[in-house]
């Protein structure tokens, strides 16, 4: 790619090229279109602004170093999603945030929580701007724990299939079935719970 | 309802159920107002979250952001740039090579019993197999680093 | 990379030197086959500080380089294996990895890599490959760290190493 090639105007197949040829410029331009959605995936794992940076970070620079890898198998800002989320996990599991404490495991195990959470049967979108309402979801995600919310960016926001996320992981279809249904039973006893609250 | 029909009926709505369970799970649906009930909570929290995560924007500017990935990625290259190869490698290259290769035909001279026999004929055949229906794999042999490869992958 | 002539006799004393450990292992023909099982972590990463691992042997080390696409290859653990004919040889390679040996017949050794207590995969190559030198590699992708990939490479052992 030569120097007058207009980045901002490439496809991303294109600066992909380009930056498996070593064209930093290209690789730039990369990072300048898809750093806030990278961003915003570490976030939602890790929901700390300054490691969210770290991490994606390091997966453009991991990106830069495993180009020749890409295949065009995926598009390419799901395959550095995919890097970024793996630092996550990586990072999760080094803290041990992704251990759920005894009791709560045993919850998941056993459904025992869930049997006392009653079923919800209001549309927690109703009547909320959108804005409102992902506002309102992401306040919702930052009270689940670290397990319960990775279970669900990987397989509601980023569409990973249960094996998917089991690997992922390092846990079983069955850890990701409970942990999955708990979290999801929680947010929808936080949505209506805060819904309730907008009532005058 | 136990949690076990309880995530069930959820796999259901994944489409991670077989086609047998997935109708014995609609059947329930259709004839249980609990089932119905706690299907119906986990479309609506599934529907809503998935159209509905927060986007975010990173909390830096472009120039910033970029020369910190630049600096790292210049700092791997010229690290790796400038590891020298190992001092006995240099001597294996001197003194190792010359002998090996002499080894190898003072190996054919002197020792009658052996057969080497062509490579290919004794070096290719190598049998492959695995019990699982979840993994899949795939062999090859690399002739010239002597290597036989059986790759075995979690479907 | 400077070229270094060293005189006939020398190279012809070095070359039977290099060559009676050889010839004692073939002697084990009859006998015990002496192996060696290494379990390796391939990875673009640089070595973790915090980890058991050793560098590995640089012929092996080349050799993977050329065949595979990671950076750099640690040795998370070794172990040799003396297998006599009619035995078979169960070995922890890890705790999710262990690997059985056996002779199939004379001249076949049969290599099966069990991954969590499961039997994933087996490999038979001939015994007459494996005193030549080839290397046997079971290897897949590491599903605990994405991107990097693991080894068990069997391998003939050096005849000094069976004395022990």
């Amino acid at each position: 790619m030569s120097k007058k090639i207009d980045y901002a105007s490439a496809s991303d197949e294109m600066l992909v090229r380009g930056s498996q040829k070593g064209d930093m410029l290209a690789f730039e331009e990369l990072v300048v279109r898809h750093r806030d959605k990278l961003y915003a995936r570490a976030f939602s794992m890790m929901r700390n602004e300054d490691e969210a940076v770290d991490l994606s970070q390091e997966a453009w620079v991991k990106g830069w170093q495993r180009l020749k890898q890409f295949q065009g198998e995926a598009s390419f800002v799901t395959w550095m999603t995919r890097i970024v989320i793996n630092l996550c996990l990586d990072q999760l599991r080094k803290h041990k945030r992704l251990r759920t404490d005894s009791i709560e495991q045993m919850d998941d195990e056993s459904g025992g929580v869930e049997r006392q959470m009653p079923v919800v049967t209001i549309n927690p979108s109703e009547g909320l701007e959108r804005s409102e309402l992902r506002a309102r979801i992401d306040r919702a995600l930052k009270q689940l724990t670290y397990a319960h919310r990775t279970v669900l960016v990987l397989h509601e926001f980023e569409g990973l299939e249960y094996k998917e996320v089991a690997k992922r992981m390092g846990c079983s279809i069955g850890t990701v079935m409970s942990r999955l249904f708990y979290a999801r039973r929680r947010m929808a006893g936080l949505l209506a719970g805060l819904k309730e609250e907008l009532k005058p | 309802m136990n949690h076990e029909t309880e995530l069930r009926l959820q796999a259901w709505l994944d489409g991670e159920l077989p086609s047998v369970e997935a109708r014995e799970v609609a059947a329930l649906v259709e004839r249980d107002p609990a089932a119905r009930a706690l299907w119906e909570e986990l479309r609506i929290t599934k529907g809503v979250l998935k159209a509905n995560e927060l986007e975010r924007e990173l909390p830096a500017t472009r120039e910033f952001y970029w020369s910190q990935i630049e600096r790292q990625i210049r700092q791997l290259e010229a690290a790796e740039a400038a590891v020298p190869p190992p001092r006995w490698f240099s001597a294996w290259l001197k003194y190792g090579a010359p002998a090996a290769i002499l080894t190898a035909l003072a190996v054919m001279v002197t020792a009658p019993n052996l057969r080497l026999g062509a490579p290919a004929s004794v070096t290719s055949h190598a049998e492959v197999d695995s019990p699982l229906d979840d993994i899949s794999f795939f062999t090859f042999r690399s002739e010239a680093e002597g290597m036989t490869v059986l790759w075995v992958s979690n479907q | 990379m400077t070229t270094h002539k060293l005189s006939w006799p020398v190279l012809v004393c070095l070359s039977f030197l290099l060559t009676f450990p050889f010839l004692g292992t073939l002697k084990a023909q009859g006998g015990e086959l002496t192996l060696k099982a290494q379990l390796i972590w391939g990875t673009d990463d640089a070595k973790p500080k915090d980890k058991d691992l050793k560098d590995l042997d640089g012929k092996i080390k080349e050799k993977l380089c050329r065949v595979f696409k990671w950076k750099n290859y640690f040795q998370v653990g070794e172990k040799k294996v003396e297998l006599p004919r009619k035995e078979t040889k169960r070995v922890r390679m890890s705790p999710k990895c262990e690997i059985e040996l056996r002779f199939v017949d004379d001249a076949t050794v049969e290599i099966k890599l069990f991954g969590e207590g499961k039997h994933t995969g087996t490999l038979r190559k001939s015994l007459k490959a494996i005193e030549q030198g080839e290397l046997c590699v079971v290897a897949g992708d590491d599903k605990d760290r994405y991107g990097d990939a693991w080894f068990v490479i069997i391998s003939l052992a050096k005849a000094e190493a069976s004395q022990h």
